[in-house]
């Protein structure tokens, strides 16, 4: 049995380490660019409490890869309750920070609960999977699953914070795609319907929408009977994925007020929408557009220095990089992110238990949402969902939750060989 | 350590949160689902591996390739919306040049005032009503100008209110980052200190119109200049709106300057307009238009030897301060439906037959042409005969008299018989007649700094088909020989003449602007203007014809326009002649010319006195008054002065 220490993989360190400096790079920027004095006070401090943060997160790295597997095993369920209370907690007493009440505070010390959640919700469902492999495939094994998803993810709707939620959801098919509880076919016939529905709003108008849409549909019909061989199959594709362009088109250009449509569809022509909801996706488009191959410079971006861009240190970070460091910078960082995720993965793989795997899936599942997500709507590609960019906003909360999440990748790789003791 | 056995149960069920889930998922706990692929199975997982690795490229890969698309490919577009958002570029609007009078006496200068401007495009008209409030404006003030600006582009920024009081500054400008795209902008207006006003010779200027910018554009003026629209401020507008400076700045998304764009390097520094001397006396013209209060007219003062105009007033006249700012209907009105028509330039723009003015060039003309000689005279029996009508004279019989003396005392029937009669073998024809008066000056443009004039009315023989289709005799060019009639003159042409006969025969070019002066280097240019023209009549004729003048202040009908001795001032004496011109509509016209010092002559005056009786009554004091003002600096006739301010114009409608 090798000590954990020697089987510590550096390069994800290494990897965090890189991510999170490019993070606190652009938060000074935007926080101590030549504009300083035009923002709010609490916005000038982000720099320095991210920074702070930076500790306290490294700290908390070191002390859960010094922490044994079995105590993180034993403790899971614990943190997992913890997590959920102050959920709970924070639709109680929580203060609202931008129509979302996700935030409780001990002393001055504020907490974005839902961030934290996510690293319960992770482990106890990685754990509970881990552990009940023999009962796939049965619906109350799946309904327990999905509830330790849904709890806190419902908590967090409830809180107002959809975006956030959407992640939990997200876990669902990424944990199921890994134990295989669900057949291939099926999430492949998930992925095409969420597909057609993206084609339908990206269209742009109803016509075209549903000529993109359908025509996906019979093209993936196609693709699905081919694969498959079952004609059922391939009928209930046809019906699942066409049904969800035409529910798209009702809800949206027939049930949703125009101002509610606008929110979700803004991204796609945001030109229509310029004084009201496509402002920003214009702003920030421009932002990174106007970077071009090496971008305007450190604190040089015109568009992110003079504020045309909302929530520029979290929310919109992606912008100051895309601007200022350009497309090279920005294709450093998305690497950098790529090899992240896929090593993360990949030690879940080589631990070698269902626990290590299936957490390490779930973490780099989340961290690939929030990549897609945040990006693309800074881009134009997604409705803007106001949920952080990992390791790289600012934010306390959420880089600490990220940390835990790495470190906790790592201390079950590194310990593998304890689950042997007490795992079958 | 212990070690789970399974028989004991999940690990995980042992907790009592997961035996809820649990409890409630063998309620309903039935097979779902086989699945295709054990997970447990090495090989599985390495697939599964290949597979999640595969998606993380595409999502990655997609977002580059977007990346690539918007930075890369399509920069340029991103770039310009960008630099449109963050670079301003700020026009600094250079100080307009000054104008002075012909002593340095400053007439015309700028003041500086805020004006808040408004970028259509990132404004939300919800925030209309703040910024009336901010402001101290009504409502609907603001909200029509902003449908204006609207109207007209939302592209551009406009001025959406102009010269705000300070303290509005101070609480917009405490409040602009809740008004988004609300900005300030300095501007300069003018300030007059009058009196003098000068407005018809100053002219005005005026935020630059929708017509003006299609034409103006490329020299540079946008929306918001202000432009010169009369009188110097057109005529010298190049050089006096000086050169626009660029400025461009950062400013962030509430429209608030942050820091130069580059440190400045692009930035244009602004050259102040070029200032103006000009060739007017504000005493003399500040007198003049206290003269013509209440009355209808014009006076112009050249100067004899150079054609400076040191005074040219124009009554009823305005304000010109009225056009800084949006005008309101009383003040429209008052400009352009008052039937006085304030905004004509009646100095150069408006025509009256001259009455006995027109003699001096009449006996000029003769004398020259060969019509009559000095001591050759006349017969008037108290009138002229002509197809079959009496053309009277004034005073009775003047029996046989010469020109001298026809001249001073005004005799029709002498001027009647030299444009109809066949004197010494010769008779005027209305063709030499109308090529005289050209020479004079009359019915042509002057060549002068000025952009309002019109040519006044000497006819020929077409003109007067044209006037009168119905057919005419030379019973109707016979009264051109007095000035009466179907002809027009200005006072501008009338001052010009009468300094011609006092310089003996020089027509000089009547100019306004003295000496340029570079604001920055006191570099002073004098403008060149078409040199003087000579009027080709022999100097003994014009001899005979100032002495004629002259006996008509002497003993004549000018008498009252004698300057005499007062105290340490010497006398001054005039060369003069009235007129009066019949107004078959009304009151007939006061005309006067007159030149002065008759030794030396240095200045010529022209009045004109719409509807103001005999040439005598109304222009010739406001004449003798002025010359007054100019040669000796002050006025010691003061009771002449009230009198003369007391007179108003008559009726224009019989």
């Amino acid at each position: 049995m090798r000590a954990w220490y020697k089987n510590l993989d550096w390069t994800i360190i290494l990897l965090w380490a890189g991510l999170v400096s490019i993070g606190l790079t652009a938060i000074y920027s935007a926080t101590h660019g030549p504009a300083r004095e035009f923002l709010l006070l609490t916005v000038q401090q982000n720099f320095n409490r991210q920074a702070q943060w930076f500790v306290i997160s490294g700290v908390a790295m070191l002390a859960i890869l010094f922490t044994p597997a079995r105590l993180i095993d034993r403790l899971t369920p614990i943190v997992y309750v913890i997590t959920t209370l102050l959920l709970v907690a924070a639709l109680v007493f929580g203060r609202e920070v931008n129509g979302a009440k996700s935030w409780v505070y001990i002393g001055p010390f504020g907490l974005q609960v839902s961030e934290l959640a996510k690293v319960g919700t992770l482990l106890l469902v990685s754990r509970f999977l881990a552990l009940n492999q023999a009962r796939e495939g049965r619906l109350g094994f799946l309904l327990i699953a999905a509830g330790i998803v849904l709890v806190p993810a419902a908590l967090i709707v409830l809180q107002n914070d959809t975006g956030t939620a959407l992640v939990f959801l997200a876990l669902i098919p990424v944990l199921a795609f890994w134990t295989g509880t669900i057949p291939l076919s099926w999430l492949a016939l998930s992925v095409g319907a969420a597909v057609a529905g993206y084609l339908y709003v990206f269209a742009g108008d109803p016509t075209k929408g549903l000529t993109w849409g359908i025509l996906f549909g019979l093209g993936f019909t196609a693709v699905m009977l081919i694969t498959t061989r079952s004609r059922a199959f391939a009928i209930l594709s046809a019906i699942v994925v066409i049904g969800t362009v035409v529910g798209a088109w009702v809800a949206l250009d027939k049930v949703l007020q125009p101002h509610q449509k606008a929110r979700l569809v803004a991204f796609a022509d945001p030109e229509a929408y310029r004084s009201t909801a496509g402002f920003h996706v214009i702003q920030s488009k421009a932002a990174i557009g106007s970077g071009g191959l090496f971008g305007k410079g450190f604190t040089q971006g015109t568009q992110t220095q003079m504020a045309f861009i909302p929530e520029q240190s979290t929310d919109f970070v992606f912008t100051i990089i895309g601007e200022e460091f350009g497309f090279i910078g920005a294709m450093v960082m998305l690497t950098l992110f790529g090899l992240l995720i896929i090593r993360i993965a990949g030690l879940g793989v080589s631990a070698g238990f269902a626990f290590p795997r299936l957490f390490a899936a779930g973490v780099t599942g989340i961290f690939l949402v929030h990549i897609l997500i945040n990006i693309g709507m800074t881009i134009g590609l997604i409705p803007v969902i106001g949920i952080p960019l990992p390791l790289i906003s600012y934010g306390g909360s959420a880089l600490l939750a990220n940390t835990a999440m790495v470190a906790l990748a790592l201390n079950l790789h590194a310990r593998r060989d304890e689950f042997a003791i007490y795992t079958g | 350590m212990r070690v789970n056995s399974p028989a004991s149960g999940p690990f995980i069920l042992r907790h009592s949160v997961c035996r809820v889930f649990y409890a409630a998922g063998r309620l309903v706990q039935t097979p779902l689902m086989k699945p295709h692929l054990p997970a447990s199975s090495k090989e599985e997982t390495r697939i599964r591996f290949r597979i999640f690795t595969a998606v993380v490229l595409l999502v990655l890969g997609v977002l580059g390739a977007r990346l690539a698309q918007m930075q890369l490919l399509d920069r340029e577009t991103y770039a310009m919306e960008a630099e449109g958002n963050a670079i301003e570029t700020k026009i600094i609007r250079p100080a307009r040049g000054y104008l002075y009078d012909r002593n340095g006496q400053l007439l015309v200068d700028n003041k500086t005032t805020i004006d808040v401007t408004v970028s259509a495009r990132y404004f939300d008209e919800a925030n209309l009503p703040l910024v009336a409030e901010l402001a101290g404006v009504p409502d609907s003030l603001v909200r029509a100008k902003w449908d204006e600006i609207t109207e007209r582009s939302t592209y551009q920024t406009a001025i959406l209110l102009e010269d705000i009081p300070f303290q509005a500054f101070a609480r917009l400008r405490e409040q602009q980052y809740r008004l988004r795209g609300i900005a300030f902008e300095e501007n300069q207006q003018r300030r007059y200190h009058g009196p003098p006003g000068a407005a018809h010779v100053l002219g005005y200027v005026k935020e630059i119109s929708e017509s003006q910018l299609a034409v103006m554009r490329e020299q540079g003026y946008r929306l918001g200049d202000m432009v010169g629209q009369t009188g110097i401020e057109t005529e010298y507008e190049t050089v006096l709106r000086g050169r626009v400076g660029r400025e461009f700045v950062l400013v962030n998304v509430h429209g608030m300057e942050v820091q130069p764009y580059e440190g400045g390097v692009h930035d244009v520094e602004p050259e102040s307009g070029v200032g103006l001397r000009l060739t007017l006396d504000a005493p003399t013209q500040a007198l003049a238009e206290s003269l013509f209060v209440n009355k209808r007219g014009s006076a112009v003062m050249i100067d004899v030897n150079d054609g400076g105009i040191i005074a040219m007033a124009s009554a009823p006249d305005y304000d010109p301060t009225l056009f800084n700012r949006s005008i309101t209907q009383v003040e429209a009105d008052y400009l352009y439906n008052n039937p006085d028509k304030p905004l004509l330039v009646r100095a150069t723009q408006s025509f009256q037959p001259p009455g006995s003015t027109w003699k001096p060039f009449m006996a000029s003309i003769a004398l020259q042409e060969g019509l009559i000689t000095e001591n050759q005279t006349l017969f008037c029996g108290g009138g002229y005969v002509w197809g079959g009508r009496l053309y009277r004279c004034h005073g009775g019989s003047h029996g046989n008299i010469a020109v001298k003396e026809a001249i001073q005392r005004s005799c029709n029937t002498f001027f009647f018989r030299l444009m109809n009669d066949t004197i010494n073998g010769k008779r005027m024809d209305l063709p030499t007649w109308q090529a005289w008066a050209h020479r004079f000056g009359f019915g042509v443009l002057a060549p002068i700094d000025f952009p309002q004039q019109g040519p006044g009315l000497i006819p020929d023989s077409a003109a007067f088909d044209r006037a009168y289709p119905a057919g005419w005799t030379s019973g109707y060019t016979v009264n051109l020989g007095i000035g009466q009639g179907y002809m027009g003159v200005s006072s501008l042409q009338l001052a010009r003449y009468t300094a011609a006969v006092a310089n003996a025969g020089t027509l000089v070019t009547p100019h306004l602007v003295h000496e340029q002066v570079d604001p920055a280097t006191g570099e002073v240019r004098t403008p060149s203007f078409p040199r003087a023209r000579q009027i080709p009549i022999d100097p003994e004729n014009w001899a005979i014809v100032q002495r004629g003048m002259e006996l008509v202040v002497e003993a004549g009908t000018g008498r009252r326009t004698q300057i005499p001795t007062v105290g340490e001032y010497p006398e001054i004496t005039l060369a003069g002649k009235t007129g009066t011109a019949e107004n078959p509509r009304g009151d007939d016209h006061s005309v006067f010319i007159a030149y002065a010092p008759t030794d030396d002559p240095q200045v010529a005056v022209g009045v004109i006195v719409e509807n103001g009786g005999f040439g005598s009554q109304a222009a010739a004091p406001i004449a003798s008054l002025m010359i007054e003002q100019y040669l000796r600096g002050t006025i010691m006739r003061e009771g002449m002065v009230a009198s003369t301010r007391a007179r108003r114009s008559g009726s224009d409608r019989g």
